[in-house]
């Protein structure tokens, strides 16, 4: 036995010699194809004179409207939604204040949040407080990327009924959705550190600051042009959170975006402060499928009452106001225009 | 003429038996000097052996350290990642699991940077210093989501991107210690090599002395009509016999670094996977914090997840591990599918263990392979002593023996030169 391990090792030293001995692979690695893709088709576009039509203009309000819990107008939307027992909306899950998960409930919340909640209650009856208990919405979180594609495919190809997610209304995105009259005046505007002495964008320009906005946004867009903002130095962050990020760590001197997103994120940080008037006008609309017509009806029929009876004013305060995200008093709700 | 015939004969006999004692002279020589050659490339090459498997034994034991490092890290990063989800319900246990991990990675860190080239210590300094950048981004993002801000996700991100990113220009802390991994295969391979070649000064020279003490042996048989030289003989047989020892000897040293190496590869397979699994299940929570924006996060749980799976397929005993991480990894479908079809809640809840049984599934992984990966990283430290076992004392026996041959070749060719003078 041990005179054939001998042999055996006498073995291995010449195979030893022969194959230069073992050696240890290097590490595992995976290269993952990316998948084909196709490159999205251009996004249509409005013509100057379709441009320059009131893009918040929309269809009337559905007149007279159904019961809440009711009988719903045969072969409409609302049938279908109240048929299937829940309303599938989508919203954002981190927009402080409009549509953001509440991590000690769990709950999604907030002022677009509030507004699916009228039309859900528009539709199936209720009290407001049994919503979330009664699963009368099914929410799906999307990005701003993803608002018009999940309106377009529909609830029963991924997609949903009826979106709310700080969504401007304009001329480009008619050609693909339905909007719903405008039920929030947002604009863009600028975050700064309290103590930065800051007070507009133009005083930004002029010192050479960097503004951070959220790469492939429309307020990137808007910072990017140099014949505006010649001395700016424009940082693009994935997502316009990381911008406060950005902000806190002394990467940015500023954040940009809409006034809505900028007051949550003061909410969020008490050492930061919006500034300035807003430079651009981004009207909201809840946004829907562009065959849904009677839907887009019965829902700005939702938001005439929510208008006249005080509702939005009351989810102004409660959301705006009373988290100290905006100085009172509570404006009047936007008009809403018709005769799309 | 018959005088002159015989002072001719003697003449030749004369010149011929001095060109004997040159032969003999030149074998005795060369001999001596191929004794003295023995012992000195003998032992050297079994030094340089023994140096090279000390060697490969310490580039092993590193390269499981800064893979112990990583396997903390990601760890940690997958405990931050799930802690997040579970908000201000964040379970003590997992928060005390955390912080050992970072202490346990801190720690290696230090002792692994004591032991490494400078370019490897350079990275270990700079991952040493994203890890302090990292647990501050960790403790940002707690401390926003305790009081319900979600900004607390951004960083949550961002310490993510800090252990591991897809961009070249960013560092990050499992790229670098990577690096450092890489570099010791790299010393271990090298050294496996150095080790090899060391191997055949012995045998060259051993092989060739007893060559040249054979030949001499037979000429001398043949020359001086005596069937043994005593002297030379005894040289011979002690030189065979400290040859064939040693070969042998190296012979096992081969085997038990082969074994070894085979050993440390189970070693590093199961570590690998161990890592990725972690890394893995931290990109799980990620997509889920990235309520709607996940895509890239499933993207990269699909590269640990394959990452994972190939390292456990070339694992040769790495079967019920194999089992529980695709047990795990249709666990995550299931999660997936959930978060998928809205139920969000379902998903969290089944990442954080409160349901579905995906976090025992992974446990189940993380453990089996923890324990290969241990036991095999023991086993092959231990072989790798069983290799450099012996070879100092046969370095010693090469030079006594070289010696004693060349005495005793010196004896022996000078036995036969006495008789020509």
């Amino acid at each position: 036995m041990r005179r054939r391990q001998s042999v055996a090792a006498l073995v291995a030293v010449a195979l030893w010699g022969c194959s230069g001995g073992t050696s240890l692979p290097d590490a595992v690695s995976v290269e993952v194809d990316a998948p084909a893709t196709t490159a999205p088709p251009p996004a249509p576009e409005c013509s100057e004179a379709e441009a320059a039509e009131d893009a918040t203009r929309s269809y009337g309000p559905l007149s007279p409207m159904p019961a809440p819990g009711g009988a719903m107008p045969s072969g409409s939307k609302m049938e279908e939604i109240a048929q299937r027992g829940r309303l599938i909306v989508g919203i954002s899950g981190d927009t402080l204040l409009f549509g953001s998960r509440n991590p000690f409930t769990g709950d999604l919340e907030g002022f677009d949040v509030d507004m699916l909640k009228e039309v859900a209650l528009a539709i199936f009856g209720g009290r407001y407080e049994d919503v979330d208990d009664d699963e009368l919405i099914e929410y799906r979180v999307i990005t701003y990327a993803q608002r018009l594609p999940a309106l377009e495919a529909g609830p029963d190809d991924g997609g949903v009924d009826i979106v709310a997610h700080t969504m401007t209304i304009n001329c480009d995105r008619w050609l693909r959705i339905a909007f719903s009259s405008k039920y929030y005046d947002a604009g863009q505007k600028v975050l700064v550190k309290q103590d930065s002495g800051i007070r507009n964008i133009g005083q930004l320009d002029a010192e050479g600051a960097r503004v951070c906005a959220p790469l492939g946004s429309t307020n990137i867009d808007e910072i990017s042009d140099e014949a505006r903002y010649p001395g700016l130095e424009v940082v693009g962050r994935a997502d316009i959170s990381d911008c406060l990020v950005a902000l806190q760590q002394g990467d940015a001197d500023a954040v940009t975006g809409d006034d809505t997103v900028l007051a949550g994120f003061v909410a969020q940080d008490p050492n930061t402060q919006v500034v300035g008037d807003t430079f651009t006008e981004e009207p909201y609309g809840l946004g829907m499928n562009v065959d849904d017509i009677d839907f887009v009806e019965f829902v700005n029929g939702v938001l005439e009452d929510v208008r006249s009876n005080g509702r939005w004013t009351e989810l102004y305060e409660k959301w705006l106001l009373d988290t100290g995200a905006l100085d009172p008093p509570a404006p009047e709700p936007p008009a809403a225009v018709y005769g799309r | 003429m018959l005088l002159a015939r015989e002072a001719g004969a003697a003449l030749g006999r004369l010149a011929g038996q001095g060109r004997t004692a040159n032969r003999l002279r030149g074998l005795q020589a060369a001999t001596v000097v191929a004794a003295i050659l023995f012992a000195l490339l003998g032992s050297l090459g079994l030094a340089r052996r023994d140096a090279a498997i000390d060697d490969v034994r310490q580039a092993s034991s590193q390269l499981i350290a800064v893979q112990n490092i990583r396997v903390s890290l990601v760890q940690a990063d997958s405990i931050a990642t799930s802690s997040y989800l579970a908000g201000g319900q964040e379970d003590p246990a997992k928060r005390t699991e955390y912080l050992a991990a970072i202490a346990r990675a801190t720690d290696q860190l230090v002792d692994v940077s004591n032991g490494v080239d400078s370019a490897d210590a350079a990275r270990l300094a700079e991952a040493s210093e994203l890890l302090g950048g990292y647990v501050g981004l960790v403790e940002q993002a707690r401390a926003n989501n305790r009081q319900g801000f979600p900004v607390g996700a951004a960083y949550q991100r961002q310490a993510n991107a800090v252990v591991t990113n897809d961009a070249p220009e960013d560092a990050d802390i499992v790229t670098l210690l990577r690096e450092v991994e890489q570099s010791q295969r790299a010393t271990i391979n090298e050294r496996l090599d150095d080790a090899h070649r060391a191997g055949v000064w012995f045998d060259a020279a051993g092989w060739t002395l007893l060559g040249m003490i054979v030949v001499g042996m037979l000429w001398l048989a043949r020359r001086f009509k005596r069937l043994v030289n005593v002297p030379i003989a005894v040289a011979g047989v002690l030189l065979a016999i400290v040859v064939l020892a040693g070969t042998s000897r190296q012979g096992s040293s081969v085997s038990d670094a082969d074994e070894a190496v085979g050993t440390l590869q189970t070693a590093d397979l199961a570590t690998q996977s161990r890592a990725a699994g972690f890394d893995a299940r931290s990109q799980e929570a990620l997509a889920l914090i990235n309520r709607g924006n996940g895509q890239a996060n499933e993207a990269r749980w699909l590269i640990a997840q394959a990452t994972a799976a190939q390292s456990l397929d070339r694992c040769r005993v790495c079967g019920p591990s194999a089992l529980a991480f695709g047990r795990y990894s249709d666990a995550h479908e299931r999660l997936r599918d959930a978060d998928d079809s809205g139920d969000w809640d379902g998903a969290v809840a089944m990442t954080l263990g409160n349901q579905g049984g995906l976090v025992n599934e992974f446990d189940a992984f993380a453990d089996a392979t923890e324990s290969v990966s241990d036991d095999n990283a023991a086993r092959a430290d231990e072989r790798l002593g069983d290799a450099r076992s012996g070879l100092g004392m046969l370095r010693i026996v090469t030079i006594a023996a070289g010696l004693i041959v060349a005495v005793l070749v010196a004896i022996g060719y000078g036995q036969r030169l006495r008789e020509y003078r």
